[in-house]
């Protein structure tokens, strides 16, 4: 699987946990630039993650992301 | 793994928490009901209802129309958490951590004379919260 595949299928689940059909999550993309990315959708969206990809996230992993370009290199990881 | 969860209360967002507390005074007949309780961390007001047997409602009315709990209102969420109280609040969140919960927040709550509390999500999108006795 590469980075584009993975991209795109969180944008599916960012949609679905941030309930909103219009958004578009780059690499880039950061907490701050979503409105409705708070600290429960944050881990309604890295649970989600997790159960599309089947892997799990450690807690220091957790701790290091700091926007979506960051969750996709750890999936890659994987 | 055994833990040392007992339950205390279920957790429902509510939009003013004055009006709640009159529902469940005059209408439900709960008469046993805390002051209100503010709790800065978290922005929002709290009162625990006595339902039975020492368990609570807990009626949080959201102070900052921006917060999660402000938007889990938004979305028409009403029951939202369970709280348990445990005795060893940090070996418990490090074995639900282990069990494959994730933290949302820890924070310390002046509704339990600013005792540690924890929010996690379970694996199957449950949440609850821990609170140190």
């Amino acid at each position: 699987m590469n980075k584009e595949t993975i991209l795109e299928q969180i944008n599916v689940i960012g949609r679905d946990v941030f309930d909103d059909e219009s958004i578009v999550l780059s690499e880039s993309t950061t907490a701050n630039e979503v409105e409705d990315w708070d600290s429960i959708t944050h881990v309604q969206l890295l649970f989600s993650i997790e159960k599309q990809f089947g892997i799990k996230f450690t807690s220091a992993e957790i701790a290091k992301f700091k926007n979506i370009g960051e969750i996709v290199a750890c999936i890659l990881s994987k | 793994m055994e833990l040392d969860l007992k339950i205390h209360h279920v957790g429902c967002v509510v939009q003013n928490i004055e009006e709640s507390i009159a529902l469940y005074k005059n209408s439900l007949g709960f008469k046993d009901c805390s002051e209100v309780i503010y709790v800065s961390s978290q922005q929002v007001n709290v009162c625990f209802v006595n339902v039975g047997n020492n368990t609570f409602m807990e009626l949080i009315e959201p102070l900052d129309e921006k917060s999660a709990i402000a938007k889990l209102l938004k979305k028409k969420h009403s029951y939202y958490h369970i709280g348990y109280l445990s005795e060893n609040f940090t070996e418990t969140l490090e074995k639900l951590v282990n069990k494959g919960c994730h933290i949302i927040t820890i924070f310390n709550s002046e509704a339990f004379n600013n005792k540690q509390c924890a929010f996690l999500y379970t694996e199957e999108m449950h949440m609850i919260e821990i609170i140190e006795a």
